[in-house]
């Protein structure tokens, strides 16, 4: 920063010294009179020439610092064109301006043609002061026209578009150099010729880089057209009416090469420009619009990822369709809603009422559709427009496909005569505004996996109002929103699901604290049992009942409720509150404890649900095991080794009421002796199928029984259920909720 | 997903519904929907045909459960013929047999309600 300010101070003093030196010599040499042609030498128009460069380059380096600290971020032409051309037309007025005033105040201040000596000497010492004062303003001017020139030229450059600058730019300043130290009249020698020639061709290269015109708007080029000829218009002026070049002759030839070839240059590049302007204009407004197309859907695709409230989306898409069709349309968009999700909504008939319902039979289904965002038109107008036109909604619902309406006012559809002279006899008399202003209108669906999410609608006061590219720009954004909106949706249903998932998980949970904790004691015997749910939840029951205190007598409950899932465990809940409490009042009868089970619960089942049950009293004074089935598996018993299948009678709980369901319930007493097994179980366990479809069974579960029977009851329990496993494993499954409950005397 | 179908055929005064397929928690909607159908057109003599039938859960076995006393009480029965031995297990094991008629064949039951309607 300091720095920069130094070197600012620097070329600041400079400028100064070069500009005084060189106005003292200017100025001595004036008053030299006829002493002049002995003053001038070759040393002399050296120094003046230095001196002069010196200026010069200060400048010029003073007029690009400053130009670069105004420069706009993020571009590197550093200017707005149609900024610079203002600026370059207001200073531009300004200094010619200031010049022609300088000339009325102090004349004569030019130069008298008829000076042998100098060819053409300063008249008075006006002329000495416009000369420097020349320099320094039109000069300048030059210096930052070139500097503007030279940054709009290397706007998109190319490979070689800067070393095509730096050339010309060089062989000019090089042009310039091989002239110092002479004088007005001097003819150009050799080698400048050859420099500015070389100058001079990469200057046509130059001329014709003009790709900063392309990106600027309609409007902006509307104006530069204006500004870029007073510009021109300045230069001209400036030279050709005010003569300023004889001035930088007389300041120093060798910078007047360079600045007029820096003239010579800006005013061809004005002039190209100001043609490229004119020729570009017509097609402006197609780039403009391809341009914010893409600018439109690029936010579009953005507003997918980031945007998951569907109203949001709705909004979005209505006001993107509009921009992207001019703000004049009106556009809305219609959600479908197919009948079997709105159905109560439907019928309604308040519902009928509202401005903003349009209902449509479909295929005999009614569906129907609701504004839900619209811009530039009411909902009183989309209705009464759709109440005439309801056959759009009917066949984009049916087809899936655009409707495109191009003169609402003389299409058959809304029953407008077909013949031309009909037709325009009508348009006479008819007054534009008879069709709520819609002269045409396109409907695109947005579809989601084949299924119609809604149709966007874009209508426009005139007839014939859209053009190809129009339907494809609607088309895109319907598609894009559509993506959007079905986006939305999933997601919305994936949380919905992820908190019905927590939810089963907590209800699983609570299940499992339902079943036994631990294992009871019952002298003389071991239990054990397990239950598997098919799903987070099941229907299957199993439970011990302490009849007494003393481990004498124990309840034990296999049950099944018809059904999977939540219902199931419901009435397993219900079940278990039943069983609980009725197993002590009906401590010696399992048949007892069924009936009043089933008395109980029957009322609270509904029709289609039931209950199998097993229960089994184990009496240890007697070792007996008292057992009854309402409608369930039956046990497995292994009696030495020897397995079989207690079969009993028996209604499921739920299926009759009472008189059918005592008549029909038996009971079997079991004489259990030391290291016998009991085994009760489930349906999952007989109905678990292998890859071929093939069933589990009563005879691989007796298998299994009666091989493990010296185990002890919880190994039973795990062979059982690990054969199961195996059973089912590669391409099975076990259809159903799975228990395993085993009881066993123990052998010693 | 298990396959499952139910169609409906006339014998007489029965109606015949021949169902094939896994008869699941999923599969008993479909069921439940042509019984519906037959009870909305007051056809109530239903006979079900289990011939073509593989697997039968206890949901549905529930969907004759939820429509029996509707079908009784307008005078009509829903009896079942042509159960496979594996699914009459299952029936048995529950008791069904004391709630409803089975028969091997089709023709007994289709008798059987001609008798009941001509007595």
């Amino acid at each position: 920063m300091q720095k920069n300010v130094r070197l600012t101070y620097f070329l600041f003093l400079a400028l100064t010294i070069g500009e005084v030196l060189h106005l003292a010599i200017d100025i001595g040499l004036f008053y030299a009179g006829e002493a002049r042609a002995y003053l001038i030498s070759f040393g002399i128009l050296f120094l003046k020439d230095v001196l002069a460069c010196v200026t010069v380059v200060s400048l010029y380096v003073l007029i690009r610092r400053q130009i670069e600290a105004h420069a706009l971020p993020d571009t590197i032409a550093w200017v707005e064109p149609e900024d610079a051309f203002k600026r370059g037309a207001i200073l531009i007025t300004l200094i010619i301006a200031l010049l022609a005033i300088y000339s009325t105040l102090f004349s004569p201040s030019d130069f008298n043609p008829e000076d042998e000596i100098l060819a053409a000497a300063p008249q008075t010492i006006y002329t000495v002061f416009k000369s420097h004062l020349t320099v320094l303003t039109f000069g300048s001017y030059l210096l930052s026209l070139f500097i503007v020139a030279e940054r709009l030229i290397l706007f998109r450059r190319l490979k070689n578009t800067k070393s095509n600058f730096l050339l010309m730019a060089a062989f000019l300043v090089l042009g310039s150099l091989a002239m110092i130290g002479s004088k007005k009249g001097d003819r150009l020698n050799v080698l400048a010729i050859a420099f500015l020639s070389v100058s001079g061709f990469m200057m046509l290269i130059n001329l014709f880089r003009l790709s900063w015109i392309l990106p600027i708007r309609r409007d902006e080029k509307i104006r530069a057209i204006f500004l870029v000829p007073l510009i021109i218009g300045g230069l001209v002026i400036g030279i050709e009416e005010l003569h300023l070049d004889e001035h930088f002759t007389a300041y120093s030839f060798s910078v007047s090469i360079f600045l007029e070839g820096i003239a010579i240059f800006g005013t061809l590049y004005l002039i190209v420009t100001l043609f490229s302007l004119l020729f570009y204009l017509p097609t402006s407004e197609a780039f403009e619009r391809k341009s914010s197309e893409v600018k439109n859907l690029y936010a579009m695709s953005k507003f997918i990822t980031d945007v998951f409230e569907e109203e949001k989306i709705y909004d979005s898409l209505v006001s993107y369709a509009r921009e992207a069709c001019g703000g004049s349309s009106s556009v809305w968009f219609d959600m479908y809603q197919p009948y079997s999700e709105g159905a109560s909504m439907a019928e309604s008939a308040v519902a009928e009422k509202l401005p903003n319902l349009q209902w449509r039979s479909l295929n005999g289904e009614l569906g129907f559709f609701k504004t839900v965002a619209q811009q530039n038109i009411s909902l009183e107008e989309i209705h009464r427009f759709s109440s005439k036109a309801d056959f759009i909604w009917k066949q984009v619902a049916e087809q899936k496909s655009i409707v495109r309406i191009d003169d609402v006012e003389n299409d058959v559809r809304f029953g407008a005569p077909s013949s031309a002279v009909k037709q325009f006899w009508r348009r006479v008399k008819s007054s534009p505004a008879s069709s709520n202003g819609i002269g045409s209108i396109v409907s695109v669906p947005l579809l989601a996996r084949n299924k119609l999410i809604g149709v966007l609608c874009v209508a426009k006061d005139v007839e014939y109002g859209f053009v190809k590219e129009d339907l494809e720009l609607i088309t895109t954004f319907a598609d894009q929103a559509a993506v959007a909106i079905d986006n939305s949706r999933l997601i919305r249903e994936l949380i919905d699901k992820e908190r019905l998932q927590q939810e089963l998980l907590v209800a699983q949970k609570i299940q499992l604290r339902l079943l036994p904790q631990s294992q009871p004691k019952l002298n003389g015997f071991e239990l054990d049992g397990v239950s598997y749910p098919a799903y987070e939840v099941g229907g299957d029951y199993f439970d011990y009942i302490q009849i007494d205190e003393l481990n004498r007598t124990l309840g034990v409950i296999v049950a099944d409720v018809s059904g999977k899932g939540t219902s199931a465990a419901f009435y397993m809940a219900e079940l278990k509150g039943v069983v609980q409490s009725l197993a002590r009042i009906y401590p010696h009868s399992p048949k007892e404890f069924l009936c009043r089970t089933n008395e109980t619960i029957a009322r609270g089942l509904e029709k289609a649900s039931f209950i199998s049950a097993l229960y089994g009293i184990v009496d240890t004074d007697q070792n007996i095991l008292h057992l009854s089935n309402a409608g369930h598996c039956p046990a497995v018993v292994v009696q030495g080794d020897e397995a079989r299948l207690i079969k009993m009678k028996g209604l499921a709980l739920g299926l009759d009421k009472g008189a059918l369901f005592s008549q029909h319930i038996s009971e079997a007493h079991i004489e259990v002796n030391k290291g016998d097994v009991v085994v009760l179980y489930t349906d999952g366990v007989i109905e678990a199928v292998d890859k071929n479809g093939e069933q589990f069974g009563y005879e691989r579960l007796m298998e299994v029984a009666r091989h493990s029977r010296q185990k002890n009851a919880s190994e039973i329990k795990s062979d059982i259920f690990n054969a199961v496993n195996a059973f089912t494993n590669d391409g099975g499954a076990v259809k159903d909720d799975l228990t395993i409950v085993v009881l066993k005397r123990c052998a010693v | 997903m298990a396959s499952f179908n139910a169609s409906i055929r006339e014998s007489g005064t029965a109606n015949i519904i021949d169902i094939s397929g896994d008869l699941d928690a999923h599969t008993s909607i479909e069921l439940e929907r042509v019984i519906q159908g037959l009870i909305d057109k007051g056809r109530t003599n239903i006979i079900v045909n289990f011939s073509k039938l593989n697997y039968i859960s206890s949901a549905g076995l529930g969907v004759f459960m939820s429509f029996i006393d509707e079908v009784r009480s307008k005078g009509g029965d829903i009896k079942f013929t042509n159960m496979p031995n594996k699914i009459f297990q299952i029936f048995d094991l529950l008791g069904f047999p004391l709630l409803y008629e089975i028969y091997d064949d089709e023709h007994k039951a289709v008798e059987k309600f001609q008798t009941t309607a001509s007595s």
